[in-house]
């Protein structure tokens, strides 16, 4: 607690600043080609989606997950390289020498893969959907839909700020092959998500049956019709339990990974 | 300056390397930090910086514990580790990013150091050879103003120019708020800068005394045959026949064959450690 | 500067000093480097300087002027001379006597090599 005061006092924003320069300074060529690919791979299966896919809702779903997913992907490899410096010798002992607080660090971390990334690589999605339309006529026009299967904000906004700090985190818990560790673990971290909504929702309603048929899970992941999502399914993401779980977790992942760059040795 | 109490450290599965160790580096010295292979230089240097937290006992550094690792504690330091890993880009960017985090970071400094080492900042860090890329971070080294400075062998791969080059910029840079510990191997390098010498073996500390009270306490001198059993403390074949280490018994103050004292400390460590037992 | 192996280098540099102002590279009355500078030139610490320093002074061949810095005291010459020549009868002679009766090489002998010697210094 001691130690966590005397950060604050010290606490400067010019070095989280620096800190951002110093990792954007340091990765500007794979963030530059990553971004080149994003568009490129986006581009490329849009105008095959829009070729030889059929004209329809289902469709749409497809390539709206497509866009939010490799968003999400891109965003969460980085995350895990985040703190790479600070295990890969021999660097990683200038880096953890770097005269700054770990709060500041865990702070740059959280404004570059919560806050930039997320919407420099909306953007460069938006643009290259933009970029697609020149070659389809007018009525392929819609707008851009970071919602396409109906999740609602809350969880939308959730998934994308609670999963980086998950894989900061796991960056620098798991020394070997971090990254799948990391997205093994982030299932159980959404599994757990679920568990505890599902198990408040049934500690507040034991004869809510929602759970006891699979049949609500089935109709999530293959849509029907025009209902894409199952009520049942859509009120678990839009609960406010869901919600609070998630929050909870993040902080405990923040909290995680504070005392895990404090502790970080170069061992 | 830095203190460190009752350290006691070992890596995992390993032998412990220090137990109940202690000592304490003042400021306005240039401390040289001698010992064998796997004595556990580095791993003290990288206790001192933080990077490594001890098992039990402590390290305090300008009054705050190596447990808070934080800004107050790192804005006066500086290590440069035997390896180390450069970003690619050139060396003006380098210090335009690194430069914010060092308060007392002076660009003039730096760039006279570079001069100095005949180096261009318009170069590209991940081209330069080994010992280029060292030059470019004992400049920064140099350059950061820290109090505490932590040099782990920096006369390694550079060149014989280098290494005069280095001679100077270290005597122009020690002031008596600054703290040098160097770690070496190549003894000749830099003995004339040395104020005090550490010598540290598995576990123990073999030697902690300033270069003048060991010009006090011993000589060095030549034999044309090999001295008998009692005539020295150690000896040792030299170019010319042999080298003898004997008690001072003048008053003056010779100069120290660090080479030989080394050797000699390590192979006779009861008699060492008896004629430098601290005495009230 | 080339340190020898015998002596402590702040008195090697102590008897270097001697030697400048012997031949009046640093004459009476001239500001002498700070330690700092002496220290970068001859390469070692600046704390062994500062010693020299503190030689020299109590030798009186510098004087401290205060605020200004040390300067070469009057009568330094002698001074110096007188220090070194203490220095080369009590340490180097009795080694080349050594070598002299060693060597059997008469008074006559050395006498000669020395004069040609001198005359090739003046030659230089």
């Amino acid at each position: 607690m001691k130690s966590i005061i005397s950060q604050i006092q010290s606490f400067n924003f010019h070095r989280v600043i620096s800190l951002i320069l110093e990792y954007y300074h340091r990765n500007k060529k794979t963030l530059f080609i990553s971004s080149i690919a994003l568009f490129l791979f986006l581009f490329c299966t849009l105008l095959l989606f829009k070729r030889y896919g059929e004209i329809g809702r289902q469709n749409d779903i497809l390539q709206y997950s497509l866009q939010i997913g490799c968003i999400y992907l891109i965003s969460s490899i980085l995350a895990v390289h985040y703190f790479s410096t600070l295990w890969m010798k021999p660097g990683n002992i200038s880096a953890l020498s770097l005269p700054c607080n770990a709060i500041e660090r865990l702070l740059s971390a959280v404004i570059v893969t919560m806050i930039a990334f997320p919407v420099a690589y909306s953007l460069i999605s938006l643009a290259s959907y933009f970029s697609t339309l020149p070659f389809f006529r007018s009525h392929d026009l819609r707008f851009f839909n970071l919602d396409p299967i109906g999740m609602g904000w809350i969880s939308i906004i959730g998934t994308f700020i609670g999963t980086p700090v998950l894989f900061l985190w796991g960056g620098l818990f798991f020394k070997r092959s971090p990254w799948i560790k990391t997205i093994l673990a982030s299932i159980v971290y959404s599994a757990v998500c679920v568990a505890i909504t599902v198990a408040i929702f049934y500690f507040l309603d034991p004869n809510w049956d929602a759970f006891s048929e699979w049949e609500a899970f089935n109709e999530f992941f293959i849509p029907k019709g025009s209902e894409y999502v199952n009520g049942k399914m859509a009120t678990i993401y839009h609960s406010p339990f869901y919600f609070l779980s998630s929050i909870s977790l993040m902080t405990c992942m923040v909290i995680a990974t504070y005392y895990l760059l404090k502790e970080k040795e170069v061992k | 300056m830095v203190e460190i109490n009752d350290l006691s450290f070992g890596y995992a599965r390993k032998e412990n390397l220090y137990e109940q160790f202690s000592i304490h580096f003042k400021s306005g010295q240039i401390y040289g930090l001698l010992g064998q292979n796997g004595s556990g230089k580095s791993t003290l240097m990288k206790i001192i910086a933080g990077l490594i937290y001890p098992d039990s006992g402590n390290c305090v550094v300008n009054g705050i514990n190596s447990k808070e690792r934080n800004y107050n504690y790192l804005r006066n330091l500086y290590i440069i580790p035997e390896e180390f890993d450069l970003p690619d880009m050139t060396i003006a960017s380098y210090v335009r990013i690194y430069a914010p985090f060092y308060e007392a970071f002076s660009a003039d400094q730096f760039e006279t150091c570079l001069k100095e080492f005949e180096i261009s900042p318009e170069e590209k860090l991940q081209k330069l050879s080994y010992g280029n890329k060292k030059k470019v971070l004992l400049s920064f080294g140099l350059a950061t103003n820290v109090r505490v400075l932590l040099l782990d062998e920096p006369t390694n791969g550079l060149d014989i120019p280098s290494k005069k080059t280095l001679r100077k910029l270290i005597a122009a840079a020690a002031t008596p708020e600054r703290c040098f510990i160097i770690s070496t191997h190549q003894v000749h390098d830099l003995e004339n800068l040395l104020d005090h010498l550490v010598v540290i073996s598995k576990n123990k500390l073999l030697l902690n005394e300033s270069i003048s009270t060991i010009a006090q306490k011993i000589c060095f001198v030549p034999f044309s045959s090999r001295p008998a059993e009692n005539e020295t403390l150690y000896y040792e074949k030299s170019f010319t026949g042999h080298i003898g280490i004997v008690p001072n018994n003048s008053n003056e103050e010779g100069k120290i064959n660090l080479e030989v004292l080394f050797n000699g400390i390590v192979a006779q460590q009861a008699k060492f450690s008896q004629l430098f037992k601290p005495n009230k | 500067m080339d340190f020898r192996e015998t002596q402590a280098i702040y008195l090697q540099i102590v008897e270097w000093i001697c030697e400048q102002i012997i031949l009046q590279v640093w004459n009476t009355g001239d500001k002498i480097p700070s330690v700092r500078e002496l220290a970068v030139e001859l390469e070692v610490n600046p704390n062994t300087i500062a010693r020299t320093y503190e030689q020299l002074q109590s030798m009186e061949l510098v004087v401290n002027k205060r605020g200004i810095g040390l300067f070469v005291a009057d009568h330094s010459k002698d001074k110096a001379t007188e220090y070194l020549k203490k220095q080369f009868i009590e340490k180097n002679l009795p080694q080349m006597f050594n070598y002299i009766k060693l060597l059997d090489i008469s008074m006559e002998e050395l006498n000669e090599l020395y004069h040609t010697s001198i005359k090739k210094q003046q030659k230089l």
